[in-house]
Formats: C-alpha cells, structure tokens, sequence
C-alpha cells in the first residue's frame, strides 16, 4: 500500500505541476493578466490599473533594434493621436534584453519619435510570457472590462504605403461603436522576442 | 557577431593602401555619394571581401519553394527563413552554410529563403555571397508583410524560423518564434537525428 501511495503522490505532483508551468494560451474573451512595477522611460514604475480610465488600452509589444517594429513608430504615434479623445490608450512594452534595447535607448527612441504613449520595459520579460508576445510589433486590446478583444498584427505590411487591412483600427472603430471586431484575432509579424 | 566572420588580414592592409591610393589619384570626399540618412536602424551585416564564387538568388513563391522540396526527397532539407533584417537571422546563416559544408555529402540539403523586401535583393545576394552560401537561395516576392508569413506557412509570424524535413519530405522539426530560443548546436543536433535516420 505504501508504493502505492507515493506513486499517486508523485503523479498528482507531476500534474500540479504541469498545470501551473502551462498557463492556458491567451484568447480573445480572456481576462488580460495583470501587471505592475514595470518601469517606464518616465523613470517610473507603471501598472495596469493605472490605465483604469482608458475603455480600450492597446498594449503592443515592440522594441528598439527590430527593423519591422521600427516601421510602425509613427503608426502607433498617428493612431494614438487619432483615437485619444476616444478613450484609447497606447502602452508600448519592451522585453527584449540586448543592449540596443536596453532602457536608456528606449529613452532615446521615444524622444527622438515623439512617443504619445508610455514606453515600458520589462528586463524579466514575465509580461511577455503572460501575454504570449512572440514577435515585435505585437498588439493585444483590451476592452473597458479587461478581457482581451483583440490580438495580433496592427496592420498587415511593414511598408505603410503597402498596407491592405488596417487591423488594429478597424478593431478599434468596431469597438468604440460596441461592435465585435471584423477580425478579432489577426495574424502577427516580425522579429522573434528573445525569450531567455 | 560571432567569429565566423572571415577577414583576411591582407584585405586589413589593401584598406589602408586603397585609400591612399584613391587620395593620390585625386578623388575628393565630396565625390563620395551621401547616403541618405535612414530612419530604420538595419543590423549591421558584416562586410568582408565577396567570396570568390557568386552564389545564386532567386525570386520565388511558396510554390516553387514545394516544388524545390519534392525534387531534394530522400534528403533531409533545411529550410532557414531569414532577412537581413534580423539580427538573430543574420548571425545564424554562417551556421547553416557550415552545416551545409559539413554534412551535404550525407545528404543534407539546405535552402534559404528570405523574407526581404524586393528593393533589398542587392544587399541579399552580397551578403549570401559574402558568406558562401552556396544553395538554392530563395526570395519571397511578398516583402515585409502578413501575406508573406501566411504564403510560407510560419503562423507564429516571426523570424528566425527554420524547419527541417526528413528524407521521406515530412517536417520533422521547427525552431521558431513559438517554439523558444534555439542556438545552432540545437539545430545540428536535430539535423544529425533526421540523417541517421534511414
């Protein structure tokens, strides 16, 4: 009996275990994880619920050195002007490690761009793995409840004067009309996060 | 970088005597075009003198990539998406082309396949050639963009993104975006495994 015992304590070990390793993947209707005491290049340390005013936050993954993320800067400075009076928050996040994308050049970058929006940096990309970021530029909107809305691409070419499909604005004016997006989950593009 | 650049110390010497030679011969800074200034940082490739042999590039769709692959069966192939535009990209390609000299003999085929945009060719084919990419080297006709992904089957979107198929013309294993970090020794690793296998 005592074999017995610790073989099904090692297997409702193991299955603990894997339950808490795997975190379901994020869909559309899930609650965004939380997040806090991420630094911004303000200096200062920043968390989702600071953002509590917003009806829509836009979160998009991106970092200084990827040339595809890059292309889209002023997209995401235009789109931020466009729908601020709309209640739409932009909050840039950074989980790269490599010193090009350190904080100190991110600094430089949101400077030199004109950033309207915070520009954070999580150095253990915790938020990242939360998220399922896999590339840069990647976009997840929430909605007023916090539940995801939307992930994925923001548009669909790195070139603007190529772009077809407006993804993350057409989300965002179904959205702001109480609309379901046309295209809730689009397919993301760019260079793979380094995840150490 | 990794050391696998290759600079021969006699190109370090022609450097300097060039130059000089170009100052005698009365060529003036001003001659020397501007470059515009680039708002997109590019990873900084690494410039060395062309091999000596030009390697090819081609244009060619997800198509004529099947077509590739149904034509290399009973190789294993590697397929090793890339552009200029990616740093990891970049740095990974030395390792493919010694992958490719080590082990084509046992049967290793690789293609590359770059996702650069149409007015990159140029740099494309230099860079390849610089680094002795002596394969079928391939050049989506969609640039940067969502269709490109989609067309080459990468649904994670990101790149670096290599997938090796078996001899019998099965994916066996993808190293990519979705997968975590993977270095060199991981994709040698799997590549050794498919070419033991009959």
């Amino acid at each position: 009996m005592g074999k017995l015992k610790v073989v099904l304590l090692l297997a409702a070990v193991t299955a603990f275990g894997l339950l808490l390793r795997s975190a379901p993947a994020l869909e559309v209707g899930s609650p965004a994880p939380d997040w806090s005491g991420i630094i911004g290049v303000d200096d200062k340390e920043h968390g989702l619920a600071e953002y509590k005013k917003a009806k829509l936050l836009v979160m998009v993954f991106t970092c200084n050195h990827c040339p595809v993320a890059v292309a889209y800067e002023d997209r995401l400075v235009q789109l931020q002007k466009d729908f601020k009076k709309k209640g739409v928050q932009v909050v840039a996040v950074n989980v790269n490690n490599i010193p090009a994308d350190r904080l100190d050049k991110m600094q430089e970058r949101a400077k030199e761009k004109g950033f309207n929006f915070p520009y954070l940096y999580d150095e253990t990309q915790k938020i990242g793995h939360d998220y399922g970021a896999t590339v840069t530029p990647h976009a997840f909107v929430l909605g007023p409840d916090r539940n995801v809305v939307y992930m994925g691409a923001i548009d669909d070419n790195k070139n603007p004067d190529a772009v077809t499909a407006h993804h993350l604005r057409a989300a965002l004016d179904a959205l702001l009309a109480g609309n379901p997006p046309p295209q809730a989950v689009t397919k993301q593009f760019g260079c793979s996060i380094k995840y150490e | 970088m990794d050391s696998v650049q290759r600079f021969p110390s006699m190109l370090l010497l022609a450097v300097p005597f060039l130059a000089l030679v170009g100052l005698l011969a009365g060529c003036s800074p001003h001659e020397v075009p501007v470059e515009p200034s680039v708002s997109v940082p590019a990873p900084e490739l690494p410039t060395a003198a062309p091999a000596a042999e030009a390697v090819g590039l081609r244009t060619a769709d997800e198509a004529e990539l099947a077509e590739l692959l149904r034509s290399h069966r009973g190789k294993v192939v590697l397929v090793d998406f890339w552009a200029t535009w990616c740093l990891p990209c970049v740095e990974l390609l030395p390792h493919t082309v010694e992958l490719h000299e080590r082990l084509a003999g046992r049967g290793l085929v690789v293609i590359s396949v770059s996702f650069d945009e149409p007015e990159s060719e140029a740099e494309v084919r230099r860079f390849l050639s610089q680094e002795g990419a002596v394969f079928d080297n391939l050049l989506s006709p969609y640039g940067v963009s969502s269709q490109a992904f989609e067309a080459f089957g990468i649904d994670d979107g990101g790149l670096p993104h290599i997938r090796i198929y078996s001899r019998a013309g099965e994916v066996e294993k993808v190293f990519g975006a979705s997968g975590g970090a993977f270095s060199a020794a991981d994709v040698e690793h799997a590549v050794q495994r498919l070419l033991d296998q009959p």
